[in-house]
C-alpha cells in the first residue's frame, strides 16, 4: 500500500510538473501560440491520459473515497477535462462523425443594421464555415462613451466637399472665448462671445428662448456665438438641453446657397467623448421571417440561443453601421461549469471544513483524555 | 520612481510609516520575549505594535475609500489599486490567522503591508482610469478580491516556509502550536490550506468571467497561464504534504516559495513585461 502511495505521488507530481512546465512555455509563446500548443495532438493525448489518471485515483488512491472534498475535487477536474475536450474543435468533429451532431464550434458573424444572416465565418481566414438553423438580425448598434473632461467641442456641420455628391461632414472649430477663427477652408468665421459651463435658457414674454444665463446646478453648457460669412453676420446662442450631450444652432438664415445646398448647415456644441464605456447590439433571432427572440447584447452579456452563444466582438469603426459577433458552440460547457462548482466546493470542503472538523475532534478528544486524567 | 503628491499617496505614505513602526515594535517584542514567558517589556512592545498596525490599517483603509470616491468604482482595476487594496487587507487577515488558525508572525505581516504599499506611493501611476467594458461585470470584484486575499494568505505561508528553511526559533514567528521548524512547517501547511481554496475560487471566477466577456473560459493568455502555474505548484505541494506528511519540510517549503514566486510573476511580471502582452494588459 505504501508503495502504491509513493507511485501515485510521483505520477501526480510528474503530471502536475509537466503541465506547469508546458504552461510556462506557453506564456512565452503568446495566447495563440499557447492555444496551438495545448490543442495539438500530442497534448490531446496528454489530456486523455490525465483524465484517465484522475479516474484511476478512485480505484487506487488510498483514502480518496473517505474525503468528500477530495472526491468532489477529482470529479470536478474530470468533468472540466471531459467538457473541454467535448467542446473543442476535435470534439465537435468526433461528435459529428460518431453521433451525427453537426455544430459549428466557433466563428464570427458580420451583420449590417436592418439585415439578418445565418452565415458563420472563420475568425482567421474569413471564409464561411457553415450556416446556423436560424438567422440573427441586427436592429441597431451603438456605443456609449464616458464623458471627457474639459470644455465642450464646437463643430460645423456642412456638405463636404461642396459641389460634389451631397454628404454631411463635420469640421472642428478650435475656439477660444473672444477670438474670431476661420472654419476649415470655408468662408465662415466664428467668434465665441461667451461660454457658460453650466447654463439654463432665458425665455422671452412669449416663451421663446432669447438667451442663456449661468446656473451652477446645470450640467449642460451654453455658448453665444457670432458668425460671419462674406458680408452677412449672425449672432445666436447654442443651448444644450438638460440631459443631452449636444445642442445646435441653425445657420440657414445667413448661409449662401453654394455652401448650404439642400441641407441646412448647423453649429454644434458637443460634449467631448472619453473612452468607450460599452458596446450594444440590438439583436433578433429569426426563422422564416418570424422573430423567435430578441436581446440587446453587450460585453459580458451575450445572447444564448440554439446551442450557441453570441458575443459582442467588434464593430464598424468608421460609421457604426454593422456589428461583428463572435459565435461559440455551447457543447461541453455545462460539464465544465459543473466541474468548476465541484472543484471549488471540493477545495473548501477539504481544506477548510474537513480540517476544522478534524481539529475540533482532536481538541475534544484531548479534553476527554484530560478529564479522564 | 518618484513620489506623486496626491491625497491618497500621502495617506499611503502615512500607512507605510505606521506599518514599519509596527513591524519594529512587534519584532522587538518577539525578540525580547524569546525563550521565556513574556515579561512587561515584551507585552508593552506588542501592545504598541498592534496599535500601530491598527493605525496603519485605518489610514490605508481610508486611502482605499478615498480612491473609490475618486474613480467611482471599486478600486481593483490596476496594479496601483490592487496594491492599495492588499495594504488594507493585511490586518484583517493577520488577525484571523492569529485568532482562528493560531499562526502568528504579525511583524512580518506589517513588513509585507509596507512593501505592497511602497509601489503605490512611488512607482505606479495614480491617474484615475475609467473601467473598460470588459471590467463592468458583477464578477470583477469577487474575482479580484478573492485573488488578493489568496495572495496575502499565501504570502504569509511563504514567510513561514522561508523561516522553516532557515530554521529560526518559533517564538520569533509568534507560533503557538509548538516549537522549532516543525511548528513553522505546520504553520506553512495551515496557511496553504487556508489560501488554496481562495486561489481556486479566484481562478474559476476568472474562467467564468472570461466565458461571459470573451466567449472562452480559457484564453491561454499569459496571465491566465501564470496563475494556472501558481495553482499547480500549490497543488503539487498539497499532494506532496498529503503523502509525505511533515517529514520533508525543506522540499515542502521550497515548493511553497516556488508557488509564491509564480504569484509574483502573475501579479507583476505578466502585467508589466512586454513579453506577456494579452487580455489582461489593462491591469498595469
Amino acid at each position: 500500500m505504501r508503495r502504491m502511495r509513493a507511485i501515485g505521488l510521483w505520477v501526480t507530481l510528474a503530471a502536475v510538473g509537466t503541465l506547469a512546465a508546458l504552461s510556462v512555455v506557453g506564456t512565452f509563446r503568446g495566447a495563440e501560440g499557447a492555444r496551438t500548443l495545448f490543442t495539438s495532438e500530442p497534448l490531446a493525448f496528454f489530456w486523455i491520459l490525465l483524465a484517465a489518471f484522475l479516474v484511476a485515483c478512485f480505484f487506487f488512491g488510498t483514502g480518496l473515497l473517505r474525503s468528500p472534498g477530495l472526491v468532489a475535487m477529482h470529479v470536478g477536474s474530470i468533468l472540466i477535462l471531459v467538457g473541454a475536450m467535448w467542446g473543442s474543435d476535435k470534439g465537435h468533429s468526433v461528435a459529428e462523425k460518431l453521433l451525427g451532431w453537426k455544430k459549428i464550434p466557433h466563428g464570427y458573424m458580420m451583420i449590417r443594421e436592418g439585415a439578418a444572416t445565418d452565415e458563420v465565418a472563420d475568425e482567421a481566414t474569413g471564409e464561411p464555415v457553415g450556416s446556423l438553423k436560424f438567422q440573427v438580425g441586427l436592429k441597431d448598434f451603438r456605443i456609449e462613451y464616458y464623458p471627457a473632461k474639459g470644455p465642450w467641442e464646437l463643430w460645423f456641420e456642412m456638405l463636404v466637399p461642396p459641389g460634389h455628391a451631397p454628404q454631411m461632414g463635420w469640421v472642428p472649430i478650435e475656439w477660444k472665448e473672444g477670438e474670431e477663427v476661420s472654419v476649415g477652408r470655408t468662408a465662415l468665421r466664428v467668434r465665441v462671445v461667451k461660454y457658460l459651463p453650466g447654463a439654463r435658457p432665458v425665455r422671452g414674454e412669449a416663451g421663446e428662448i432669447t438667451g442663456a444665463a449661468p446656473d451652477s446646478r446645470s450640467r449642460t453648457p451654453a455658448m453665444e456665438v457670432e458668425v460671419a460669412v462674406r458680408d452677412r453676420e449672425f449672432r445666436g446662442w447654442i443651448i444644450v438641453p438638460q440631459g443631452e450631450d449636444r445642442g445646435s444652432l441653425s445657420l440657414a438664415p445667413i448661409m449662401p446657397k453654394d455652401l448650404s445646398k439642400e441641407a441646412a448647415p448647423n453649429l454644434w456644441l458637443v460634449q467631448p467623448r472619453g473612452m468607450p464605456k460599452d458596446y450594444f447590439s440590438d439583436l433578433a433571432v429569426l426563422r422564416g421571417g418570424e422573430v423567435l427572440a430578441e436581446k440587446t447584447i453587450e460585453v459580458n452579456h451575450p445572447l444564448h440561443w440554439g446551442g450557441y452563444h453570441f458575443y459582442q466582438y467588434d464593430y464598424d469603426h468608421e460609421r457604426g453601421e454593422y456589428t461583428v459577433l463572435s459565435v461559440r458552440s455551447d457543447s461541453g460547457l455545462y460539464a465544465v461549469y459543473a466541474g468548476f462548482v465541484l472543484l471549488v466546493a471540493g477545495t473548501f470542503v477539504r481544506f477548510w471544513f474537513e480540517r476544522a472538523r478534524a481539529g475540533w475532534r482532536r481538541r475534544r478528544s484531548d479534553g476527554v483524555q484530560a478529564d479522564a486524567r | 520612481m518618484e513620489f506623486r503628491p496626491t491625497p491618497v499617496n500621502w495617506m499611503v505614505l502615512g500607512a507605510m510609516g505606521a506599518y514599519v513602526a509596527s513591524a519594529l515594535a512587534l519584532g522587538a517584542g518577539a525578540l525580547v520575549g524569546m525563550g521565556r514567558a513574556p515579561g512587561k517589556a515584551s507585552r508593552a512592545l506588542r501592545v504598541v505594535g498592534w496599535a500601530l498596525f491598527a493605525a496603519g490599517f485605518a489610514v490605508s483603509l481610508a486611502a482605499w475609500l478615498v480612491r473609490w470616491h475618486e474613480v467611482q468604482h471599486t478600486p481593483l482595476q490596476n496594479l496601483y489599486e490592487v496594491c492599495l487594496t492588499m495594504g488594507a487587507l493585511m490586518l484583517p487577515i493577520s488577525l484571523f490567522c492569529r485568532l482562528v488558525l493560531r499562526v502568528g508572525a504579525e511583524w512580518a505581516d506589517a513588513v509585507l503591508a509596507a512593501v505592497v504599499l511602497f509601489p503605490v506611493a512611488m512607482v505606479f501611476n495614480p491617474e484615475p482610469q475609467h473601467l473598460p467594458a470588459a471590467l463592468q461585470s458583477p464578477l470583477f470584484v469577487p474575482h479580484v478580491a478573492t485573488y488578493l486575499a489568496a495572495y496575502v494568505v499565501l504570502g504569509k505561508a511563504a514567510v513561514q516556509a522561508f523561516w522553516c528553511l532557515v530554521c529560526r526559533p518559533a517564538e520569533l514567528m509568534g507560533e503557538t502550536l509548538g516549537g522549532g521548524s516543525a511548528a513553522q512547517e505546520r504553520a506553512t501547511y495551515t496557511m496553504v490550506c487556508f489560501g488554496f481554496p481562495l486561489l481556486t475560487l479566484g481562478l474559476v471566477l476568472g474562467a467564468w468571467w472570461g466565458k461571459l466577456a470573451w466567449g472562452d473560459y480559457w484564453n491561454w493568455d499569459p496571465k491566465e497561464l501564470w496563475s494556472f502555474v501558481s495553482w499547480l505548484v500549490f497543488l503539487a505541494y498539497l499532494h506532496f504534504r498529503a503523502v509525505r506528511g511533515p517529514r520533508l519540510p525543506v522540499a515542502g517549503s521550497l515548493l511553497v516559495l516556488a508557488g509564491t514566486a509564480c504569484i509574483l510573476i502573475t501579479l507583476l511580471w505578466a502585467n508589466l513585461s512586454r513579453l506577456f502582452a494579452g487580455l489582461h494588459s489593462y491591469a498595469t
